[in-house]
């Protein structure tokens, strides 16, 4: 059964190997080998004595197992290959289901990568010692590997049933937002004096990194290598003993997940309950009003991502603020707003095919998009003006006031018009909501839109804010508040005007988006950018995902290659040099030119700057003759018909 | 088939499609389709899997629009006038997402406002709809909760809301219970005999026979046979006719001897 399983895994490996499967396969390979890498290099090839490389390398082990743990969470790559859905009506039990499955999942990219990262204990053992740690290291790597392996698989079994209740909902995003702001600002938390502090509790967080069994391995390896057999042995028996556990423990995860019904595991009862003050809002609009607010308090992925946005922006500021900046205090409603509109910019993706029935309801355009922009803001901005105030408070900037303002109602404003009109313009097709779960395993966010969503926001913020701005630079107070007062004023004018031009899109295009969002949902990548284009007639362009994922893997790879090293050589390397050059010298860092004599520094700047454009130009001209053939094409088609 | 924008006595025919066409990459799912279903008329389209009937009729509601051709609602082309024409029909799309975290209720209630109707007209009807089709039980259950042959009842409740003059609707009787089947049937026939219309796609012969006045064969995208039910049959049981227009194998007991023996 289970050499069933990893042979059912391999062919869809295999099969797997075409198309765009294959290139995102290259990137997470790339990815992958990127973090093994690191692993080399700071755990074993670092110019450490042996003692701080062993504590290095248990650190990037733990750094390993939490990737583990909360990438599925963050990055929706619960392992999707091989199902234990797939297996309700075969008559196994859920404990052989378990091994099956992780059996399975380690004839897959994330644990061939895990394992080359692992066999750092092997160049460890060798470095330390002789023969008898490499040899004790060769088990104890296999068991590392399963070990990460079957915590995912039981952690993630665990988070996939917390995740069905707004508080549980509340939490998870409360972890993943304080994780993923981390990643940003966090490193303001090492500006604190460290030495210090690790000085202080460097003794039980050494002890703690050993009792850990992300650590054991590491143990086993020392023990053997100091002769200590029975410890040696003991550490990997230890391992073993624990991945059994996780195996028992996933397969009574497993067993439930297979039996209630669907992952439905309760069933839902309501009251209506139509008494509440949103009986305010009357009509058409209302009705859109009161049905998307329902929507909001209760899907839990949906409301999962106002969540995020809140705890990510409160932790963005936060650890600055901890580690004595609160200059970023003032903008946490700001940013809160625009990670917000950000994650929900896919309003219409989420509710997938149910626009068919906005559509036949004659005129209902208008209401369905003006509904959603006034239930957003509902939603929103509530908390917007609660965190403008409170971050300004507890900051003790009551300077920023009128600025914080600014930046809120504006970004209220822009923010309520782009999520229609991105959601409208760029659907991102997801899976009927009745069809996925309520957790974020189903449901990832384009991180393409994400980024843009917030760069247009903060576009449309400037113009108040560089009122407000000139106010305080000057010293005016009136100017700073007639700045928030022409916030409010630009907020309308998007709010109106965004969503004046969505509801004309949905009013022109409407089918075609339902058509879209009834076939690209469907694995069929290759051939669905004709497809459904074919029917839009232009209304429905090709978005950046579907032109580069038409592009081999070569192109892509060479065309974001050289994006990004025209990216690094333009702006790091070569307009930043300029401008400290200009003012007369400065932090070198990491500048190349700065470090060049000086009579090269100006030749060198000037190469970068022209090598940096000349990629970028290759890239862009790259992906617009991509585009270019995917528009013809498209064209090709519907003259055929 | 005739074109006549009027049928005999005069009225615009409920639905009237004129050379339908609908090509997705090579393959033509609808391939110029010509149909006429009169004013007053219960209307089957039947066709085997694949055949092109939801293609046909998501165009002939503006769920998909046509490559080519025409589709007529009383007279209006709703292409060209979509909220006159739209206001006229009741849709039950097959297989498409509803607001899943509404309660049926509730969903009834929303959709009902949005239609424009006054809340104590809405209430109303769907405390009627919600009765008739057995679902006032499960009202406070959420969508995403319902069976499939729950959504098709409560889809069903939505395009009846707003009282159209014709009903389009996809597979409305699949995974339906009998009990429910019938008590749909017999509200069908009383909209027909009120004066509404009805069209609706299947690929059950019985339920078709059972009753249709008049009928429409697709396949491969096109119409193979279309008139009254007299017309068609031409005096054969309608699956012997369906199976004769439509082509197909019958039998293959020889080769499953390991199941059959």
């Amino acid at each position: 059964m289970v050499a069933v399983m990893i042979r059912m895994k391999l062919a869809m490996f295999r099969n797997s190997l075409q198309g765009d499967y294959l290139g995102r396969l290259f990137w997470s390979a790339m990815f992958g080998l990127a973090a093994v890498y690191f692993t080399y290099h700071f755990g074993v090839f670092g110019n450490g004595p042996v003692l701080v490389n062993r504590e290095k390398l248990a650190l990037l082990y733990g750094i390993w197992t939490i990737g583990w743990i909360f990438g599925p969470v963050l990055f929706s790559g619960e392992d999707k290959t091989l199902l234990p859905e797939h297996y309700r009506s075969v008559p196994i039990s859920s404990g052989l289901l378990a091994r099956g499955l992780l059996s399975a999942s380690l004839f897959g990219m994330p644990a061939f990568v895990s394992l080359l990262a692992f066999v750092t204990l092997v160049v460890y053992a060798v470095q330390t010692g002789g023969i008898a740690s490499a040899i004790v290291s060769i088990p104890a790597v296999l068991l590392q590997l399963l070990f990460v392996l079957a915590v995912s698989r039981v952690v993630t079994g665990l988070l996939r049933r917390l995740v069905r209740s707004q508080a549980s909902s509340v939490l998870s995003n409360a972890v993943v937002g304080a994780i993923m702001a981390f990643f940003v600002t966090g490193w303001f938390l090492l500006a604190l004096d460290f030495g210090q502090i690790a000085g202080e509790l460097s003794g039980a967080v050494a002890f703690l990194l050993n009792a850990v069994p992300t650590n054991w391995a590491i143990q086993a390896v020392d023990a053997a290598e100091d002769g200590r057999w029975a410890h040696a042995l003991g550490y990997l028996a230890g391992m073993a003993l624990l991945v059994w556990l996780l195996l028992g423990a996933w397969a009574v995860l497993l067993r439930k997940r297979l039996t209630s019904s669907a992952g439905k595991p309760r069933l839902r009862v309501r009251r209506a309950n139509r008494g509440s003050v949103f009986r305010l809002f009357a009509g058409p609009v209302g009705a859109v009003v009161r049905k998307e607010r329902i929507a909001w308090s209760r899907d839990y992925t949906r409301s999962g991502f106002v969540y995020f946005a809140l705890f990510y922006s409160v932790f963005l500021t936060a650890y600055p603020a901890v580690a004595g900046i609160p200059a970023g205090l003032p903008w946490t409603a700001a940013l809160f707003v625009m990670t917000a509109a950000g994650a929900t910019a896919n309003l219409y993706g989420a509710d997938g095919s149910a626009l068919w029935m906005s559509l036949v309801a004659p005129r209902s355009e208008r209401a369905d998009v003006r509904g959603r922009q006034i239930a957003w803001l509902i939603v929103v901005a509530p908390v917007a003006f609660v965190l403008t105030v409170a971050t300004v408070w507890i900051g003790g900037q009551g300077w920023s006031l009128p600025l914080a303002l600014t930046s809120t109602f504006a970004a209220l404003g822009g923010a309520s018009g782009l999520v229609v009109l991105n959601s409208v313009y760029r659907l991102q097709p997801m899976i009927d909501a009745h069809k996925r779960g309520d957790d974020m395993f189903d449901h990832p966010l384009s991180g393409w839109q994400f980024i843009t969503v917030m760069l247009a926001l903060a576009i449309l913020v400037a113009p108040p804010f560089a009122l407000t701005l000139t106010g305080l630079r000057l010293g005016l107070e009136w100017l700073q508040w007639v700045g928030t007062a022409a916030s409010i004023g630009f907020g309308v004018l998007y709010y109106r005007w965004l969503g004046r031009l969505a509801i004309k899109k949905l009013e022109k295009s409407g089918p075609e988006l339902l058509h879209l969002m009834l076939h690209m949902n469907k694995a069929t990548p290759a051939d669905s950018v004709p497809d459904s284009a074919n029917s839009a007639d232009s209304a429905v362009k090709p978005t950046v995902e579907m032109i580069m994922m038409r592009l081999s893997v070569a192109d892509q790879f060479r065309l974001i290659f050289c994006g990004w090293i025209g990216m690094i050589a333009l702006i790091p390397q070569g307009l930043v040099p300029l401008v400290i050059k200009l003012q007369g010298g400065g932090e070198r860092s990491w500048f190349l030119a700065l470090y060049m004599p000086s009579r090269w520094q100006w030749p060198v700047i000037g190469i970068m700057v022209c090598g940096g454009l000349l990629a970028i130009g290759y890239a862009v001209s790259a992906f617009l003759a991509k585009k270019k053939e995917v528009l013809k094409e498209i064209a090709d088609r519907s003259a055929k018909t | 088939m005739t074109f006549n924008k009027q049928t005999a006595d005069g009225q615009a025919p409920a639905l009237q499609l004129q050379s339908l066409r609908k090509t997705f990459g090579k393959n033509a799912a609808v391939d110029g389709i010509d149909l006429v279903v009169p004013a007053g008329s219960f209307f089957g389209l039947v066709g085997p899997n694949g055949a092109g009937k939801t293609t046909t009729l998501s165009m002939a509601t503006g769920l998909l629009r046509p490559d080519a051709g025409k589709a007529l609602v009383f007279g209006t082309d709703i292409w060209r006038s979509p909220a006159q024409a739209k206001a006229m029909i009741g849709v039950l799309p097959d297989g498409l997402s509803m607001p899943e975290r509404l309660t049926g209720k509730e969903l009834l209630f929303y959709t009902g406002l949005l239609r424009g109707l006054d809340e104590q007209t809405v209430n109303k009807r769907a405390d009627d709809l919600l009765g008739v089709l057995d679902l006032a039980d499960t009202e406070d259950r959420f969508v995403s909760d319902y069976s499939t042959g729950m959504r098709k009842k409560i889809a069903l409740a939505v395009s009846l809301l707003h009282r159209p003059n014709l009903l389009v609707l996809d597979e409305p009787f699949e995974a339906v219970d009998p009990v429910s089947a019938s008590v749909i049937k017999s509200l069908l026939r009383k909209f027909v005999e009120s004066g509404g219309s009805v069209v609706f796609s299947s690929h059950v012969m019985e339920t078709v026979e059972q009753l249709c006045d008049s009928l429409a064969v697709v396949a491969k995208g096109k119409i193979k046979a279309a008139g009254t039910m007299y017309e068609v049959c031409a005096g054969k049981p309608l699956e012997e006719r369906f199976i004769e227009l439509v082509g197909g194998p019958i039998g293959g007991k020889e080769e499953l001897t390991w199941l059959l023996s």
